[in-house]
């Protein structure tokens, strides 16, 4: 008892920095300052991009990352795939916007898409990349427990190796799956740094709430935070209706 | 002769190459940890295609390999019980029964017959997390035997077992496999498993069949500590 009350001691620091933010946030509150962001131009436009990018990047991470994923679990890859999994998490996000950018001028590499620069089509991009990583990880991890005998055993009572993926490996990943989407969507809404590079700061076309905030914030610090604390609530919707789908595929 | 296979196959440095035939309904497979005798199922199985040989059941070509042909896991009509029994967590009982079978009246009328003859039916609506390790190894048993496979490949299947659960469930075992003719290799560590049989007896040992024999004749002239050891137990 004596013990844990030293190491909860220990503990405090790092904790209370973490809870900082929110409690910030809360604490900076201005509700008179609520009418005027709920009416401030930015607000509405910024948080319908945001959530509509957000979703998108998120289906195209699960559709695309998910085979990635299966692919990395199975075997051992080579260390270099990892490597190319954990890249965005480790570049700062303002170098894979400036990457981005460069590889969409007409003569770059992606230049048939140069059209794309600072539009709605590059945020999602720059989500994508940024956020794939928090999906890749927990999925592969996810791939790596299901039991491959399970795999196999499925097999030998008739499915094929694609029908036994969608009825066993699939279903018994689905709930780390789930955080690694829940992760994935969190970073992608709060992108900043590629989208601004990539997409620019435009309202309605790549203005989503993390650039809201920031644009405002020149004008008003105490719309700027009725905006963040809108942010926050909305995340933690979102992380909670997660949350509730994981518990009732039995694992929370 | 009801089935042959003859195979090599390769795990990192360590090689297992042995020739099985099933000229009786059970075959036993026996050996030290790490002889290879998972490995050998696996490839009989067909799940590991760096398996080189061939592998025929009754009539038909599951594998030869210097001809090139690989019929995968799905056709080859076996039916396998791996140690971790393979049952499926997040299915009920009688979904881990019909698991693979097409959604129709016959698979229905399969189901409720397997439900019945294995006795069953009280715990159609468990999952395995809810049965006991008896419960589990007979359901896992009982969807390996209602596909009436041409090959049987028991894996230990009773080492998860305490000593009473796995008396009860050896009775059972012997009782259904002696009310069918059907080819069968089961790999254990406990003589007793083999007794209400006799079966031939295929030791493997660092990848390599050392021996062959019934019990009696492994206890009359085992070959190595192992096989003493095991005719001992």
């Amino acid at each position: 008892m004596r013990s844990d009350r030293g190491l909860a001691l220990a503990a405090a620091p790092m904790l209370l920095l973490l809870a900082l933010p929110l409690v910030g946030l809360l604490a900076g509150a201005q509700p008179a300052a609520w009418s005027s962001a709920w009416e401030h131009p930015l607000w509405a436009p910024a948080l319908g991009l945001s959530l509509r990018t957000s979703v998108m990047s998120v289906l195209v991470i699960m559709v695309l990352g998910t085979p990635a994923a299966w692919w990395l679990s199975q075997r051992d890859r080579h260390p270099a795939w990892q490597a190319v999994v954990d890249l965005p998490m480790v570049l700062p996000p303002a170098v894979i916007g400036l990457a981005l950018l460069v590889s969409m001028s007409p003569d770059g590499l992606l230049g048939g898409a140069s059209g794309w620069v600072f539009s709605t089509g590059a945020v999602v991009l720059a989500q994508v990349v940024v956020a794939a990583p928090f999906y890749l990880s927990p999925a592969c991890a996810a791939f790596r427990r299901v039991d491959v005998e399970l795999v196999w055993v499925a097999r030998s009572l008739g499915l094929d190796p694609v029908r036994a993926f969608f009825k066993v490996t699939l279903p018994l990943a689905a709930p780390g799956l789930l955080v690694g989407v829940g992760m994935a969507w969190a970073r992608a809404l709060g992108e900043f740094g590629a989208t601004i590079f990539v997409a620019g700061n435009l309202p309605g076309v790549s203005q989503t709430m993390p650039l809201a905030i920031y644009t405002v914030m020149e004008s008003s610090l105490s719309v700027a935070l009725s905006l963040a604390i809108a942010l926050v609530l909305c995340a933690l919707a979102v992380l909670g209706l997660l949350r509730a789908l994981a518990r009732a595929w039995g694992v929370s | 002769m009801t089935w042959s296979a003859r195979l090599e196959v390769g795990r990192g440095s360590f090689r297992v190459a042995a020739t099985l035939d099933g000229a009786t309904p059970l075959l036993g497979l026996i050996g030290p940890n790490g002889a290879g005798k998972s490995t050998l199922l696996r490839a009989l199985l067909g799940v590991d295609s760096a398996a080189v040989g061939r592998v025929v059941i009754k009539t038909r070509v599951c594998q030869d390999s210097e001809q090139g042909l690989w019929v995968p896991v799905e056709a080859r009509r076996m039916a396998y019980v791996p140690q971790g029994l393979g049952l499926f967590p997040h299915l009920r009982v009688e979904d881990n029964l019909a698991f693979g079978l097409p959604r129709d009246a016959v698979s229905r009328e399969r189901l409720r017959d397997a439900l019945e003859r294995f006795e069953l039916g009280a715990l159609r609506r468990r999952f395995p997390h809810q049965l006991s390790g008896g419960e589990q190894q007979r359901v896992a048993l009982a969807r390996a035997l209602m596909r009436e496979p041409d090959l049987l490949l028991l894996d230990e299947p009773m080492s998860q077992l305490d000593a009473p659960t796995r008396r009860s469930v050896r009775a059972w075992l012997a009782e259904q496999l002696s009310a069918r003719d059907l080819a069968t290799v089961m790999v254990s560590h406990d003589r007793r498993d083999f007794e209400p049989f006799d079966p031939p007896l295929v030791v493997l040992e660092g990848g390599r069949i050392t021996q062959r024999g019934r019990l009696q004749a492994l206890e009359q002239d085992p070959v190595s500590d192992f096989v003493r050891e095991f005719v001992g137990s």
